[in-house]
């Protein structure tokens, strides 16, 4: 990530304190990168470890500017964290377009990722989130531990921060 | 009453009505006609022998291999004196047909959310449900019953055997 990662110091280092250089680029993608608030979407037992647990002060997913929004049109992310039944699949999808671009999906436990435990004999889970949008990043686990969902929102940070403005630009249209 | 003494009571006062009785796993269990479930349904529970008020389980077997039909089974529960009877009636179905009964929503208001659930997983039609939607499946499953033996649909994948 190169100078990305360091800004807070080179802001210091130029005289005065309140300019910084940087690319348009960079510092976009740095600020979103550290202002990803995500829609709750606890769908079974894994809400309590990735949504109850990792976003209360043990884990504390604040630290990250990670801030819960209980409405898709303030959020940038979408945790989909648990069994995801076709009744409830019309619904992720619903709350998924009306979430504004850019937006990104994290696939949370083997449930979502796959169907986990109800992939043989079952009539109606969805046997994978990425059946109806796009994920970004998948969490194994059942469920995950907070630490792996830490790690998934990290990496998520990675990619945004590896993003093209020419790209993003173009996804808006 | 203990189940045995339940049991003793109520196959002599509905001996026309019941054609098969017995203690399973500890519990009085009758066997009944589908045509008289809702009249029995009634007579026990305002019979202040036994009183049962409430509806602890209601569902249905898929036994068309087996015996034929649709088994429907009812577990009643007397807050009263405290005791349990299941009740059990068989419902004639061959292949993709769906069979009808009466419906009991009548005589204990919360059996309309179990019937409604028997109905769209065995595709059973209670006769003068008030409310007869779905419950758990989506909007769009129509004329197919995911509880039936040998269904698979939707992205159903059936387990290897080991
Ligand atoms: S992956 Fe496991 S913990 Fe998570 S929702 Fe499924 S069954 Fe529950």
């Amino acid at each position: 990530m190169g100078i990305i990662s360091k800004l807070p110091a080179y802001v210091e280092r130029v005289p005065g304190g309140g300019i910084m250089t940087t690319s348009a680029e960079k510092f976009l993608n740095w600020s979103r990168a550290s202002s990803i608030w995500y829609m709750l979407f606890g769908l079974a037992c894994c809400a309590i470890e990735g949504l109850m647990a990792t976003g209360a002060s043990r884990y504390d997913f604040d630290r990250f500017g990670m801030i819960f929004r209980a409405s898709p049109r303030q959020a940038d992310l979408m945790i989909v964290a648990g069994t995801l039944t076709h009744k409830m699949a019309k619904r992720v999808k619903i709350l998924y377009d009306q979430m504004a671009e850019p937006k990104y999906v994290i696939s949370m436990g083997g449930c979502a990722n796959r169907g986990g435990p109800f992939y043989y004999d079952s009539y109606s889970v969805l046997k994978g989130v990425d059946k109806i949008i796009p994920v970004d990043v998948y969490i194994p686990g059942c469920p995950p531990r907070p630490e792996s969902v830490l790690e998934a929102c990290l990496k998520l940070q990675d990619k945004i921060k590896k993003e093209k403005l020419a790209d993003w630009a173009a996804s808006t249209d | 009453m203990d189940s045995e003494g339940l049991l003793k009571y109520i196959t002599e006062e509905y001996k026309d009505k019941i054609i098969d009785s017995g203690i399973v796993g500890g519990v009085a269990t009758i066997e009944v006609k589908p045509g008289d479930w809702e009249s029995i349904a009634e007579y026990l529970k305002g019979d202040m022998e036994t009183r049962f008020l409430s509806v602890s389980n209601y569902g249905a077997v898929d036994y068309r291999e087996k015996l034929g039909g649709y088994q429907l089974v009812i577990t009643l529960f007397s807050y009263e004196f405290n005791h349990k009877l299941t009740m059990k009636t068989l419902l004639p179905a061959e292949g993709e047909e769906c069979p009808e009964i009466k419906t009991l929503s009548a005589v204990w208001p919360v059996a309309d959310w179990f019937e409604r659930e028997t109905a769209e997983l065995f595709g059973i039609v209670f006769v003068g449900h008030p409310d007869p939607r779905h419950l758990m499946l989506d909007e769009d499953w129509d004329g197919e019953y995911p509880m039936r033996r040998g269904w698979s649909g939707r992205d159903f994948i059936t387990k290897p055997d080991k």
